[in-house]
């Protein structure tokens, strides 16, 4: 609570200066400077996009985009405390602090007073056991650590903002508007001036004079400013011989922060060539890969890819609702699509030097990659369009969940040591990924079987899909078999034994069963065409229960793959994928029966 | 007669080969791998594979159902008559007998692991050598004679008397989880007895959190008579002294030895910078082994392999004086199998796929 005063105070301190201009001011340059964070050293522009989703849920505030609502955050806090930035969702929380009902996102001067109001009683659920607290009481300490560290963002540079207060001119620095650091040197001489002074005079400011009063303010908001920010290590945006330190620990270590000060005075007076000089002469040399990422923050490659597979699976249906042959639009949509997805995945693998999947939001970018990949592949081979529709909407559907697998915000996380592991991470997690995207298509491939034999599409189409979903299964349990062993063999290379009923081990096992299962069913006559078909459909449970589902019961040796909150969506998708298989299967068998009939 | 009898095996062997064996055997064995990974959230890993995987059958009430062990086992048998009666071997079918036979290598490798692999750990200070290993669950009582092993009892074998020393022990009270109580009543009461009595509570989701430990008495040792209290983790020894002779007992985790040392040079925590979490662990130690010393690294997903043993970079202990490594150590004899077994079973369904993939339709 001691932080949230802190910025209360340097607030107080600010508002005796004016507002700063609307900047027009350029971000890029400013986007582009490093930061270590969680780490990893990316560019401002990852950090500030990572913060504000942390914070609201959104990539922009107030129609600003994230570096630039940053820069209010770091450079003018009196407006950033007023920026509405902290969406609470969840109306008994609202209630909890005394907010208004009908808002979502609300500013830290208006969470503050609640804030500081119910501290004490807050602090005791962090001694609770996590799993015991409410949804309500786990939102609030998250409100409380996201509110920790915005009032530590807003105080970073604190030490170079203007003081807003006049000093007494003994004490002057020349300047028109002071900051902390221009008192650094002569910081002890004021504060010993002005215990002499309160030895003298006492602590009643009504018996000092005028000068006296000045120098009383200046050394308490030097003394202030100095207690809030010694400790504030948050924003790690200053390289010291390969330390990344924050601009107070800088300072602390007799840093130089003269062009940080000059970034604030352009930015609050919206000196768009000062700013642009400011930030270039901080960033200096930018790496490739701050480039590279900045590049692929600003592209957002994966809902462009998206928005093309989409866009294809759109002009397809076009083309054969006017029983058209023309292809080269769909193919090239599905083409565009395939070249933002692999350039995105590409990115991912330079900038965070390994390969790419290691966690479950990255799961989901390949498996939707190898899906539209193989659509692409199918239809080149063999014209199978519905391998067209199927892959590409499986990558776009795919697509469209993988932001609601991030934890936190943040979509580059650094792996913990177990998967720290370029061969395993290249090998297993690659076969058994791929393996979750063939049968994926497998699955759709059989629904499409269903819903075509319904809409009495020709034999002969029929059965070629068929073939298609029959070779598919076999290359389904080529990878998925294999990626299991081979988890096996990581499993024994870290932990010392090969299979231990693990739950994510069970959940790949299954699928494997299954696949035999099926297989060694159509063989033995035990399953006919359409039982075959269906169990074949039924691999998108499987696979959603396997990949997903096992992640949620938080027990065993994979625990970085451990989630919440997606329980509920997971019942309803294999709830409802259950009745849409058992209700093709029975539409076909009727339609079956009446043939016969 | 016997012509029968031979038809009759034939015939009893064909149909467990048929392809309808799997068919019918893989949906319990799936209903059994959803049921066991389910009760692990409720249950605690350990405790479920027991029940589930690691049986032949478990009880859901009054009904006896089959375990992991019978299904696989049943499984197994079934792939192994068809691989090896009943396999058709043409070229058309090789990938697919090739899947099989990798499958059963694969199969008889986890029967290897689950007669005889056995999985224990050391724990190493920073420049300290060790040569002891600690099962992780079997908990064992020790009876030194001048710090020598006199004697020792493997935690389930525990009886009334145990005979050997020149005193009685009595085992008054065993508990494989025990909650430590105050003692409320007054009498001939030794050591950490005096104060604190062991209750015996149910056992926790993991068997790590347990605290196993007895009530014993002693007599024959006229003032050292008397009841007392061991458990794992008892931070002294139990000492009583006989025919000017020192005895101490233990209670702990079951100790085994190495056939050579290992030292532990250093052992490293990498973090990310600015954070704290572990990018790696390492462990750089000195194997000594009859005269000679040579240094090897173990790090995650680095193990060591000598003489058999392996050993796992598993955790760590740190405090402000000291830094202590912690290495699973692994003697398996199955290991090699998932390794061949995965390679045949790639083989093979390569095989198969290439040879569906070059036309035969389904």
């Amino acid at each position: 609570m001691k932080k949230i005063l802190a910025v209360l105070f340097l607030i107080l301190c600010c508002t005796k200066i004016a507002a700063a201009a609307e900047p027009e001011l350029n971000y890029t340059s400013f986007g582009l400077l490093p930061v270590l964070h969680e780490g990893r050293v990316k560019p401002l522009d990852s950090f500030a996009r990572i913060m504000l989703r942390e914070f609201s849920g959104r990539d922009a505030v107030r129609g600003h985009g994230a570096a630039e609502w940053l820069a209010e955050v770091l450079f003018d806090p009196v407006s950033a405390a007023e920026t509405p930035v902290f969406e609470i969702t969840n109306p008994a929380v609202r209630e909890h602090f005394d907010l208004k009902l009908k808002k979502t996102l609300f500013s830290f001067s208006e969470l503050a007073p609640g804030l500081a109001a119910h501290a004490a009683e807050t602090q005791g659920l962090r001694d609770a056991n996590p799993d015991n607290l409410t949804a309500q009481q786990q939102t609030t300490l998250r409100l409380y650590d996201d509110v920790a560290i915005y009032s530590e963002l807003l105080r970073s540079f604190s030490a170079v903002l203007p003081l807003g207060i006049d000093a007494p001119p003994a004490y002057g620095t020349g300047k028109t508007e002071n900051a902390y650091v221009d008192f650094r040197a002569s910081e002890s001489k004021i504060q010993n001036d002005a215990a002499k002074l309160v030895r003298k005079k006492g602590a009643d400011t009504a018996k000092y004079t005028d000068d006296e009063k000045k120098l009383a303010s200046l050394a308490f908001a030097l003394q202030e400013i100095r207690t809030a920010g010694v400790n504030n290590g948050t924003l790690k945006i200053i390289n010291k011989n390969g330390q990344w330190i924050s601009p107070w620990q800088s300072l602390l270590q007799n840093g130089d922060l003269k062009n940080w000060q000059d970034m604030a005075i352009a930015y609050r007076s919206g000196n768009a060539e000062g700013w642009r000089a400011a930030a270039n002469a901080v960033r200096g040399k930018t790496p490739f890969k701050i480039y590279l990422e900045k590049a692929y923050n600003i592209t957002a490659p994966f809902p462009l890819a998206m928005g093309f597979y989409l866009l294809g699976i759109i002009i397809l249906a076009a083309e054969l609702y006017r029983k058209s042959n023309r292809m080269l639009f769909p193919l090239l949509c599905l083409g565009f699509g395939l070249a933002l997805h692999v350039t995105g995945l590409a990115s991912r693998i330079i900038i965070l030097s390994r390969p790419p999947v290691g966690t479950l939001y990255e799961s989901l970018l390949f498996v939707s990659l190898i899906c539209a990949a193989t659509a692409l592949a199918l239809y080149l081979r063999r014209k199978n369009l519905v391998a067209l529709f199927a892959g590409q909407g499986a990558a776009a559907f795919l697509l469209f969940l993988a932001p609601f697998l991030l934890q936190r915000g943040e979509s580059m996380e650094m792996l913990v040591a177990v998967l720290n592991t370029s061969f395993w991470l290249g090998t297993h997690v690659l076969c058994i990924t791929a393996g979750y995207a063939v049968c994926i298509l497998a699955a759709m491939f059989a629904h499409a079987w269903f819903i075509l034999r319904l809409k009495n599409a020709p034999a002969r189409q029929l059965h070629l899909l068929y073939d298609s979903i029959y070779k598919t299964t076999l290359a389904a349990l080529l990878l998925t078999g294999i990626g299991t062993i081979l988890g096996g063999i990581w499993a024994d290379q870290s932990w010392g034994r090969f299979w231990g009923w693990d739950p994510k081990e069970n959940g790949a096992l299954l699928i494997v069963l299954w696949l035999i299962w099926i297989q060694h069913g159509r063989i033995a006559a035990r399953l006919n065409r359409m039982a075959f078909l269906a169990a074949v459909a039924f691999l998108n449970v499987i696979v959603a229960l396997a990949w997903f589902g096992v992640n949620l019961l938080g027990i065993g040796l994979h625990s970085y793959g451990f989630i919440t909150g997606i329980a509920l969506a997971l019942g309803f998708f294999c709830a409802g994928e259950t009745i849409l298989i058992a209700t093709l299967w029975k539409l076909n068998a009727e339609k079956t029966r009446h043939a016969l009939a | 007669m016997l012509q029968k009898t031979l038809q009759n095996c034939r015939k009893l062997a064909l149909a467990v080969a048929r392809a309808d064996a799997p068919f019918y055997l893989l949906p319990p064995l799936m209903l059994l791998l959803v049921a066991g990974t389910l009760a692990q959230g409720p249950m605690g890993l350990y405790a479920a594979q027991k029940k589930f995987f690691s049986s032949f059958i478990f009880w859901t009430g009054p009904v006896p159902l089959p375990g992991g062990y019978t299904l696989i086992g049943l499984i197994a048998l079934s792939l192994l008559v068809k691989f090896l009666a009943f396999s058709e071997w043409s070229r058309r079918r090789a990938g697919i007998n090739l899947s099989h036979f990798g499958v059963l290598i694969l199969l008889f490798g986890g029967l290897l692991t689950a007669t005889g692999a056995k999985e224990s750990f050391m724990v190493i200070p920073e420049d300290t050598e060790s040569r002891y290993l600690y099962d992780y669950h079997q908990r064992t009582l020790y009876i030194f004679e001048n710090d020598v092993l006199k004697l020792s009892k493997p935690f389930n074998e525990l009886k009334l008397r145990i005979t050997g020393v020149p005193f009685d022990l009595i085992v008054q009270n065993i508990c494989s989880n025990c909650a430590i109580v105050k003692r409320a009543n007054e009498g001939n009461y030794h050591g950490m007895a005096k104060f604190m009595a062991l209750e015996s509570t149910p056992p926790s989701k993991e068997p790590e959190a347990d605290l196993p430990g007895l009530t014993f008495s002693i007599a024959g040792l006229k003032d050292q008579d008397g009841t007392y209290i061991a458990f794992e983790g008892m931070p002294e020894p139990i000492t009583l002294y006989a025919n000017e002779k020192e005895y101490k007992i233990i209670f702990g985790k079951r100790q085994s030895m190495l056939p050579f040392t290992i030292r532990l040079s250093d052992f490293e925590k990498e973090i990310y910078p600015g954070t704290d979490k572990a990018r790696g662990y390492s462990s750089d130690i000195v194997i000594v082994d009859n005269g000679l010393e040579w240094p090897a690294r173990i790090e995650m997903n680095k193990p060591l392999r000598y003489k058999g043993y392996t050993f796992y970079q598993s955790s760590f202990e740190q405090t402000d004086k000291m830094q202590a490594t912690i290495l699973s150590v692994v003697e398996n004899k199955g290991r090699l199998f998932p390794y061949i077994g995965t390679l045949i079973i790639t083989a093979g369904l390569l095989l198969h796929l290439a040879f569906v993939m070059r036309g035969r339709t389904a």
